[in-house]
């Protein structure tokens, strides 16, 4: 039997295998800190938000949160939530941002805007599924902190790589 | 190129993690409160790393809260046998002074307490 | 960049950060007021996610406890301070409904304590001046106790016929101190349950009732030690449960280097010596609240047939050496935080609890 397929799927399949790679490399790395990834996979989602709109980066991303954790053994574990919750907050923030601010923001500023907006979903969900702790709270600066920093780094990756990927206009 | 957009949720974004540290991490904010209730009103909230003196008129006469290096203490109350006075230093999350002649509850806030209610 | 963007980018984030706030506010939590009323301090313990229903709450159970203490009080001009006006009469009269049904209960409470819990004798409890805030002493001479026992006010004297009743001895003055609290606790409680409230502790001067459990853990309650400052034992409740504890700690006077504190044993009209603490848990707080009494008056030797009688099976008594007397059922459910110097379990008689779980024939 074979299901029909459009150029779109393949793309989809493309770039959530991509996303998928790099997701797992990341979590192949030791972490500083629990919590704390650099969250390159942003970098693919961003991507594809800018490239081809953003009902794409959705289908990516959720692809990449449920293979992801598929792969690595983390499905349905508060691992697998807390990616959840991180993508969910994340693509609703990039979401807002792509049609409100259209092609004014680059990927930098979306690569920033996502890492923060991951990190806070990811955060509130601890806390209030797991851990309501006061202690917690005093993690939450350090926390954004990192992620700001990545968004950074993942922002200029992002730039570099649209600037390859574009042909110039 | 970074645009002004761009710019702007960075700065936003540094806003943000600057507002955390300032929220979260203000020296032991939450945990360092006294509350002062007279005839089942709140009439003061106070930071207990500030020395200051605060009377508090009640039915019966004048109760006296003192703070001091992260304390508080009834000082002095209407009460003729200083039940109030008897609790000493509060400063952990819990530890109450009453004065009931007085309706003036002293009491120290903070959310790491060990147990929700004491028998007595 | 257009003016227009900015504001929309701002507004995206400010969007962003308000969702993520109102997710968080969601998660139910505890809400603790304190306040006075029923001459003490009270504290109600909410666990709830509805921050009007905990407020709402916290006033409701204020009038109430405020209303019952008026009604209640043996010497103010409530219902029950004119009940007592017209027992001293001895002619036969119409019971105010809002305190008869106390009335009745206590009388069979103080049968089954073997009149250790004497309410009758409110003219002793006046004459120490415990019915006070603040009792100051000193004691009462000898011959003014000795006039009261005389008399001996008991709760066989007063009558009850439907709503009529009659006192047969002219002394009896009814002060239910040592039970009202209970009983109020006890009808705060239901009243809260019925407003919704399905998590909560109210505790009155520490003595207290909790149902329910905040999250997935239970309430912890800590029992305070009756030598110092400090707690003694930890108590996890479970389901619905009221906790009392009578000590000679909570309302006393000194007077001559002597502490007269104010459980008074009705036999001999002087402060019950022997025991220190009396901690009970029960599911009926008014009956919780006459055992820590009864069997603080009982001590030692005598807790575990009063106990037996009142069908309660988890007693902790601490005597003034500091030995720690437990039911098994007790020892289940306390953990200490300081080892007592000396615990004795000790078993209730069983064939005296299974009279008195009988009913009586109606």
């Amino acid at each position: 039997m074979q299901i029909a397929t459009t150029r779109e799927d393949h793309r989809i399949a493309w770039l959530a295998a991509l996303a998928i790679a790099v997701h797992i490399l990341e979590a192949a790395f030791p972490s500083p800190l629990p919590g704390v990834k650099p969250g390159l996979a942003n970098v693919i989602t961003v991507l594809v938000l800018v490239l081809y709109g953003w009902r794409m980066a959705a289908w990516v991303t959720g692809l990449r949160v449920l293979a992801g954790s598929l792969v690595i053994g983390t499905f349905l574990s508060p691992t697998f939530w807390l990616s959840a919750a991180g993508a969910l907050c994340s693509l609703t923030a990039l979401g807002l941002a792509h049609r409100l601010a259209g092609r004014t923001l680059s990927p930098m500023g979306l690569c920033v805007l996502a890492a923060l907006a991951h990190m806070l979903g990811q955060f509130l969900l601890a806390w209030w599924l797991f851990i309501p702790h006061a202690s917690l709270l005093k993690l939450l600066p350090v926390l954004l902190t990192f992620s700001l920093i990545f968004g950074l780094v993942s922002g200029t990756m992002a730039v570099l790589m649209q600037r390859r990927l574009s042909p110039p206009a | 190129m970074i645009t002004r957009a761009d710019a702007l949720v960075i700065l936003l974004a540094c806003g943000l993690v600057a507002g955390t540290y300032a929220w979260l991490w203000s020296p032991g904010a939450p945990a360092t409160q006294v509350r002062v209730i007279s005839g089942n009103e709140e009439v003061a909230r106070l930071p207990l790393d500030e020395a200051q003196q605060l009377e508090i008129t009640g039915p019966a006469g004048i109760t006296v809260v003192e703070i001091a290096d992260g304390a508080a203490r009834c000082a002095a109350s209407p009460g003729t046998q200083g039940i109030c006075q008897s609790a000493g230093w509060l400063k952990r999350a819990g530890d109450m002074a009453v004065s009931l002649p007085n309706r003036v509850i002293i009491e120290v806030l903070g959310d790491e307490t060990e147990f929700d209610s004491m028998n007595y | 960049m257009s003016r227009g963007m900015l504001r929309k980018v701002t507004a995206a984030l400010i969007i962003a950060v308000a969702t993520a706030m109102m997710v968080g506010c969601e998660r139910p939590e505890i809400h603790r007021d304190r306040f006075i009323a029923f001459g003490t301090i009270v504290e109600l313990n909410i666990y709830t996610a509805d921050r009007e229903l905990a407020r709402t709450a916290a006033e409701t159970v204020q009038a109430d406890l405020d209303y019952m203490h008026g009604a209640w009080h043996a010497w103010e001009p409530g219902a029950m301070g004119r009940t007592n006006q017209l027992l001293a009469t001895g002619m036969e009269f119409s019971a105010n409904p809002s305190v008869l049904p106390l009335i009745i209960e206590a009388q069979r409470l103080s049968e089954a304590t073997e009149g250790l819990f004497n309410p009758a004798l409110g003219q002793l409890f006046a004459l120490w001046g415990f019915q006070s805030d603040a009792p100051q002493g000193p004691p009462p001479a000898d011959e003014e106790i000795q006039a009261i026992l005389d008399q001996d006010p008991t709760m066989d004297d007063v009558h009850i016929d439907g709503i009529r009743m009659r006192s047969s001895n002219t002394a009896v003055r009814l002060d239910l101190g040592a039970y009202a609290k209970g009983y109020g606790l006890h009808q705060a409680m239901e009243h809260l349950k019925e407003l919704g409230v399905e998590h909560a502790i109210l505790n009155a001067g520490g003595d207290l009732r909790a149902i329910g459990r905040p999250g997935n853990r239970p309430w912890r309650i800590g029992v305070r030690s009756p030598e110092a400052q400090g707690v003694i034992a930890a108590i996890e409740t479970q389901g619905d449960e009221a906790v009392f504890t009578s000590g000679d700690y909570e309302r006393f006077f000194m007077h001559e280097g002597e502490r007269y504190h104010h459980i008074l044993d009705p036999r001999t009209g002087h402060p019950a010596r022997g025991t220190r603490s009396v901690t009970v848990i029960h599911q009926d707080a008014a009956k919780a609240d006459v055992a820590s009494t009864a069997l603080f008056i009982a001590g030692a030797d005598d807790w575990p047939r009063i106990a037996a009688r009142l069908g309660i099976e988890k007693v902790m008594l601490i005597d003034d050496a500091g030995v720690v007397y437990m039911t098994p059922a007790m020892e289940k459910r306390v953990r200490f935080e300081s080892e007592p110097k000396e615990q004795i379990i000790t078993p209730l008689p069983d064939d005296s609890l299974e009279t008195a779980s009988v009913s009586p024939p109606a």
